[in-house]
């Protein structure tokens, strides 16, 4: 209990701080207003599909997502100190008139301090004393959206079919002071290769914008801990204000486990909420939040089942709300 | 001009120090919930072996394997009627069927338990004739197989007078002919004492590969470290003591007890045995109460990391008994069966475990 109050109360003071801090925020979102999207580098004399190089990876932005997974650059202040070089781009977007088609490539490395934060680093990023625990994952996807059917049914609505194949792999490094040790690591959990199958949709209501994504997930035999997978990601966002909007995400998902390299894996599952603020940009949006979970832990620790509280800030690069209204 | 502090002021100053303190305390939130565990195979059954007729209790065994089954071998047996018996031995075909009836003991010409490794007249009178509170024992150690006869190693053991004393004399080689509840001690120029503790360790069981009779044993040199090796003499000089040499993984077999390179390190017993196409070592770590299993690249080669297979009921007190893997008692190609004592109040007495691995070692180990 005192950690869900103190944690609360953390995010609420760090709300209140950067909502002070931008001071002039109270401008209307020119979310309902944006225009279509002009792309940089149009095909000349055609109206029809349109081509852009190096945009926004989806129309409904993954990047509000309370998934560890989500690609972005991320930093977990607490409970464990973790950094993630993150991102998600489309290569190339072609835009018809009644939908538009998106691929590109996403990817992360991220480095978890296997122990509690216990201060910060000679660069003040928050740092503890354990094993650093590394995930590295990229991803391919092509992106779907029902442009013309999203637009028939509310202005700033949008419907996203999302395939990608993806691979992720984890490991450690031991103490440069030698005191790490080894660790025999096989009999964690491995994502390895998957597939990954999304419909995600969006909506405006009032001053309210909510997101929401169904994800399936098929692992390719021999090659992961898991077989198949299930996931469930919602957002909701005040939008009345353009620069600073609270938000609440909330993501689970069920991985069911399978055999590999002789071993059977069990089951995992995930809950996560982030409750906290977006500073948003043209370029993208600072979220900081507070967040709570409940399921196993990711990486090579992934057979560890526990619960915490949290607080960390995430930039979101080319997926604020001008990015959703898009 | 005077400025007076007011509420707004110092809520901002105390702001940042606040934030320190709700910050340190949000860091305290992790609360570990369960530690699951990935497995390379199921435990099966691990029963209670039943105590026959007319005994108090079962020890864990040592053994030697045959292909129809697998011959167990205690040290001392307890009858109902306080007796004590050295060495009584049964022959253990099924293991589904010694978890349901238990085992039948190796019976001598009166219908009592038999010692399959006795002492002689001479032994026995001379333990008599000691008054230092110290007795002759032989400590069966286990062996191998080879063309229908048991070669089982021992020990020669002086015994008390506390209940911790024991020192070794020397190592014999016991012979056993098919279906014999007892076997004949090898003597080489009048005395069955064939190796002394410094020359050979025979204490772990063995097997026969190719042309050889390989023979493994762990020594304690250390606190916290036994170092295993392999002995191995060629099959056609098996009663020979010094026919056997020791295995060094750059040379080769040598003679020098001190040049044996070291296979393993393990604190409890060890069972090499073929296995899925390769060979393995089964272990029993007596602190966790676990058993683990190592892959070797050959009989005589180092043995690979250990992988954890199933947890032992730990005992109630001190560490767990035995250990022994038990291939003779293998009826599928991936089913390994696991003898061990325990005082675990939930199930105390000797357990056969029964393992299954879900794919073949070299996958395991990939």
């Amino acid at each position: 209990m005192r950690c869900v109050l103190t944690t609360l109360l953390a995010t609420t003071i760090l709300a209140i701080s950067a909502g002070a801090w931008a001071g002039d925020a109270a401008v209307r979102s020119p979310l309902a207003d944006d225009p279509p999207d002009v792309p940089s580098t149009a095909v000349p004399g055609l109206a029809w599909p349109r081509l852009t190089w190096l945009g926004y990876p989806r129309r409904v932005p993954r990047a509000w997502s309370a998934s560890r997974d989500t690609p972005a650059m991320n930093m977990i202040v607490f409970p464990r100190p973790a950094d993630m070089a993150g991102g998600d781009f489309s290569l190339f977007t072609l835009q018809f008139n009644r939908w538009s088609l998106r691929s590109g490539f996403a990817g992360f490395i991220e480095l978890e301090v296997d122990a509690r934060t216990s201060g910060s680093n000679a660069g003040g990023l928050p740092s503890g004393n354990g094993k650093i625990l590394w995930r590295g994952s990229y991803a391919y996807f092509a992106a779907f959206s029902l442009d013309a059917l999203a637009r028939s049914m509310c202005q700033g609505c949008a419907i996203e079919l999302a395939l990608q194949y993806r691979h992720e792999s984890q490991h450690y490094t031991g103490s440069n002071a030698g005191n790490g040790g080894e660790e025999d690591a096989t009999p964690e959990p491995y994502v390895g290769d998957d597939l990954i199958f999304d419909l995600a949709s969006l909506q405006r209501a009032g001053n309210w914008l909510f997101a929401e994504r169904a994800i399936g997930m098929w692992f390719l035999p021999d090659r992961s801990s898991y077989s198949a997978g299930v996931g469930l990601d919602l957002h909701a966002r005040y939008v009345h204000f353009a620069r600073v909007q609270p938000f609440i995400s909330g993501y689970a998902e069920q991985l069911w486990g399978d055999m590999l390299q002789g071993r059977q894996f069990p089951d995992a599952y995930r809950v996560r909420a982030l409750v906290g603020i977006a500073l948003v940009s043209a370029l993208g949006e600072i979220m900081i939040y507070g967040a709570g979970d409940v399921g196993n832990r990711y990486g090579i620790r992934g057979l560890t089942e526990e619960a915490t509280l949290g607080l960390g800030v995430r930039l979101a690069l080319a997926s604020g709300p001008k990015a959703a209204g898009r | 001009m005077t400025r007076f502090p007011n509420a707004f002021d110092t809520a901002q100053r105390s702001q940042p120090r606040l934030l320190v303190v709700l910050v340190a305390l949000a860091s305290s939130c992790i609360d570990t919930i369960d530690e699951e565990t990935s497995a390379v195979g199921q435990l099966t059954s691990d029963c209670v072996v039943p105590v026959p007729d007319g005994v108090r209790s079962l020890d864990a065994p040592v053994s030697l394997e045959y292909t129809a089954g697998s011959f167990w071998i205690w040290r001392s047996l307890e009858l109902a009627d306080g007796q004590i018996v050295p060495n009584a031995s049964a022959f253990v075909s099924d293991a589904t069927q010694a978890c349901a009836s238990g085992v039948t003991l190796g019976l001598d010409a009166a219908g009592a338990p038999a010692s399959l490794l006795a002492l002689t007249p001479q032994e026995t009178a001379a333990n008599a004739a000691r008054s230092d509170g110290r007795q002759l024992a032989l400590v069966p150690f286990g062996g191998f197989v080879y063309a229908g006869l048991g070669y089982l190693f021992y020990d020669h053991a002086l015994v008390g007078p506390g209940i911790f004393d024991e020192e070794s004399q020397g190592t014999g080689l016991c012979v056993r002919a098919a279906q014999a509840v007892t076997c004949n001690r090898v003597t080489v120029d009048g005395d069955t004492i064939l190796w002394k503790p410094d020359q050979r360790i025979l204490n772990s069981g063995g097997l026969v590969v190719d042309e050889r009779a390989l023979v493994y044993g762990c020594r304690r040199v250390a606190s916290f470290s036994t170092p295993c090796t392999v002995s191995g003499a060629p099959l056609d000089a098996i009663e020979v003591p010094s026919a056997y040499q020791v295995y060094n993984l750059f040379n080769g077999w040598v003679d020098q007890l001190s040049d044996a390179s070291v296979l393993a390190d393990e604190l409890g017993p060890v069972t090499v045995s073929a296995f899925s196409g390769a060979f393995m070592a089964t272990t029993l770590d007596i602190f966790e109460s676990r058993f683990y299993v190592r892959r070797m690249s050959s009989a005589t080669g180092e043995m690979d990391r250990r992988i954890a297979i199933f947890d032992a009921l730990p005992p109630a007190s001190w560490f767990l008994g035995g250990g022994r893997e038990h291939s003779g008692l293998r009826r599928s190609p991936r089913t390994i069966h696991v003898s061990y004592s325990t005082s675990g109040a939930a199930a105390p007495g000797l357990h056969l475990a029964t393992f299954r691995f879900f794919a073949e070692l070299g996958e395991i180990y990939q």
